[in-house]
């Protein structure tokens, strides 16, 4: 099994860079996500890995082997891409078989290896139907089993959920998690999807323009964002934000807005430093925000806009000084259009970002 | 009046059915979802109300006014496409001005309705943009306003966010539902996306292969599905299903499944008339599965995780219960990996039976 190592990456296509200054480390056995918005550079990260691409400069190792000079072929990475290529006319088994057949393993060993993913891939009683009458699941099944089976040196997934409806999705993000699990697969995955990236990895690499925005696992890209750009892409609903400006004196902290001043001297060593200007920018979750349909001493008045029953919660849009924020209540606690509620913000909970770079103070 | 209702209504398309004789009253100025899975009729029930496709039979009624005869143009409906068919050649005002200009109304009055409602849809910049230089949220915005500026009665609007992308999505449905509140008609709206049908309508038709499956308000088709179809087509992530056994022991009622029993005693009235050792489908949301690490009840069975997919505030885990996979929803701060083992409990409050030859709910 291989440890991966993307040093300084940068890939330039004409006047466009798609990666900038890429430093990444997947360590052995790990199930890493490339996670950003069409255009981030992930899947020409993947490329330059499965040697599609070459960088245009940095270096990308396997284990402590440079390979960008080693061809495609010679990697020995499996990739499954988003349309699944599997052999339709040939059965379940010889899909899954294909790899090892050309490599000449054994047949009983073919077999057993076989019926032993088949197993693992829970498709063992499909391994003499046709792939191509196989369900959309069922075929990505085989596509992924086919690519494990010849223990390739890193998994390569590029979006490879996402023909599928949202309960297929559910379903086969369970399978492949736990398989990674149990073959122990250094992997990377490509998504755009946050939810995906969250569920699936180990880490999560949050990508934008071509950087490497964060690093983190999920309950750090979550709980923990380095900037305002991992904040608001990681979650939903997403993160609001609102700009405020620091007044710091010789004992005390706050945050300032035209509706609210916050205290926050407890945070007074982070906000205490001369590189950073006063014009800051709040970042809270809708789930740390608390609605009251009466005044609280901490509150702010403010007026319902609209409301939506997501199952068993609320997302209430509220109207705060010209934009909306999102806050959520259980299913059982709602409020009317137009209704005056007060809001307070779970003060613990708060991030706060500099507004010039969007970087974490917080 | 605006009110809109369909009596007996049937559609074939040559050996397939559509509309499987449909019934329902959409209320004056109600935002009326009808929600399924693709192929389900939902878009021929919209077509048959603009007029677009005739019925077989049955009969449509807008206000007190049977319409299968009227033509589309004079119904007093506008359809707003999933596509949204905006003129690529004209501007946004060409675009919204198009169904006056048709209706040769003056180029006074022309304008100022244009401008009234791209002052209240908030696109009064755009409009002398061509519709290729408009993002998703624009083009949805000016796609509406054409249908505005007409003042129809109802306003039938097919799929309109299925073309964006999910983060579009999600501020455009709050936006769509502030602004059908402020226009204030009897909007019909149909959608394969269930977070968008109990998320935006008053009430929701859930229909499947042209039959309605529940009409309700979208709190009771989350909470009290009327079959299997609903309960598992609403929710995300999706109900739990467990075959079950129902048995009477010593005047208590039991659910028993080859992990757990569940003790529905108090439910007995409602399941009265089930006879002993009958199979039923036990039916629990994700988010009515407690999971502890430690048993904190006698009601409370252990499992080990199959897998722990961590989603920020929260965390499905997917846990063995038998042969069955069941998801349960915890707080994020829990940790957990798979081999880990928990402790389920189901509320019982919270439990739906459904019966496994009909799929109809017993409680």
């Amino acid at each position: 099994m291989t440890r991966v190592t993307i040093k300084g990456l940068t890939k330039v296509f004409g006047k466009t860079l798609a990666v900038d200054d890429l430093n990444l480390e997947v360590k052995d056995k790990e199930f890493v996500s490339l996670l950003g918005p069409s255009g981030c550079g992930k899947t020409t990260t993947l490329n330059c890995i499965s040697g599609l691409e070459q960088p245009t400069t940095g270096d990308i190792y396997f284990d402590d082997k440079r390979i960008n000079d080693v061809p495609s072929k010679d990697r020995a990475i499996g990739l499954v891409f988003q349309s699944y290529a599997i052999f339709g006319y040939m059965t379940v088994f010889d899909n899954l078989a294909f790899g090892l057949k050309i490599r000449n393993v054994p047949q009983d060993e073919i077999k057993k290896q076989v019926e032993q993913m088949a197993d693992f891939l829970g498709i063992r009683d499909l391994l003499q139907q046709r792939a191509g009458r196989l369900s959309l699941t069922n075929m990505q099944k085989t596509a992924i089993g086919r690519t494990l089976l010849v223990k390739p040196n890193v998994l390569l997934l590029d979006e490879p959920l996402s023909n599928l409806d949202a309960e297929a999705r559910a379903v086969m993000r369970v399978e492949l998690k736990r398989l990674q699990k149990e073959v122990e697969q250094t992997t990377i995955f490509v998504t755009h999807d946050q939810l995906e990236a969250m569920a699936l990895s180990d880490r999560v690499a949050v990508m934008n323009l071509g950087r490497l925005q964060g690093y983190d696992t999920p309950d750090g890209v979550y709980n923990h964002p380095t900037n305002r750009f991992v904040a608001n892409f990681i979650g939903s609903p997403s993160m609001n934000f609102i700009d405020c400006s620091l007044k710091l004196d010789d004992e005390r902290a706050f945050l300032v807005h035209e509706r609210f001043s916050m205290d926050v001297t407890s945070l007074r060593d982070y906000l205490n430093k001369s590189n950073l200007g006063s014009e800051l920018v709040l970042g809270i979750r809708p789930e740390h925000i608390t609605i009251s349909r009466q005044p609280t001493k901490q509150g702010i008045a403010v007026t319902v806009y609209v409301t939506e029953l997501l199952g068993f919660e609320n997302i209430i849009y509220l109207q705060f000084n010209g934009t909306l924020l999102r806050a959520l209540t259980p299913a059982a606690v709602s409020f009317d259009v137009n209704d005056r509620v007060w809001l307070e913000f779970h003060k613990e909970k708060i991030h706060i970002f500099d507004r010039k770079n969007g970087e974490v103070i917080v | 009046m605006a009110s809109v209702r369909l009596v007996n209504v049937g559609k074939r398309y040559g050996s397939k059915t559509a509309l499987d004789g449909l019934s329902f009253e959409v209320r004056d100025k109600e935002f009326f979802v009808i929600a399924g899975p693709p192929g389900a009729g939902a878009t021929t029930i919209l077509r048959i109300i603009a007029g677009l496709e005739k019925p077989d039979t049955g009969e449509v009624y807008i206000g007190d006014q049977l319409v299968n005869d009227i033509e589309p143009k004079d119904r007093d409906v506008a359809m707003v496409f999933e596509n949204l068919a905006l003129y690529p050649n004209k501007t946004g005002f060409g675009n919204i001005a198009f169904p006056l200009r048709q209706r040769k109304v003056p180029d006074d009055e022309i304008r100022s309705r244009v401008q009234e409602v791209a002052k209240m849809l908030k696109i009064e910049e755009i409009l002398d943009r061509l519709p290729i230089t408009y993002s998703g949220g624009e083009l949805q915005r000016v796609a509406l306003a054409r249908a505005m500026v007409r003042r129809p009665k109802v306003y039938l609007l097919d799929q309109p966010l299925a073309n964006l992308d999910a983060l579009i999505r999600a501020n455009m449905r709050a936006e769509l539902k502030r602004l059908v509140r402020e226009i204030g008609q009897t909007i019909i709206y149909t959608t394969h996306d269930q977070i968008e049908a109990v998320s935006m309508g008053d009430r929701i038709a859930v229909i499947n292969a042209g039959l309605i499956k529940q009409l309700d308000s979208p709190g009771a088709v989350y909470s009290k599905p009327r079959n299997k179809f609903v309960a598992r087509f609403i929710g995300s992530p999706r109900m739990n299903f467990i075959d079950c056994t129902y048995q009477v022991k010593d005047g208590r009622g039991l659910l028993v499944h080859d992990s757990f029993h569940l003790d529905v005693t108090p439910l007995r009235d409602a399941i009265g008339r089930i006879a002993n050792d009958s199979e039923l489908i036990l039916g629990i949301r994700p988010e009515d599965i407690h999971a502890e690490l430690s048993q904190k009840s006698k009601e409370a069975f252990e499992v080990s995780v199959y897998v722990a997919e961590p989603m920020g505030s929260r965390t499905l885990v997917s846990v063995l219960v038998g042969k069955d996979l069941i998801r349960t929803l915890i707080p994020g701060e829990i940790m957990l990996g798979s081999g880990d083992k928990v402790w389920l409990e189901f509320d019982s409050d919270k439990i739906h039976l459904f019966d496994k030859k009909t799929e109809e709910v017993i409680v």
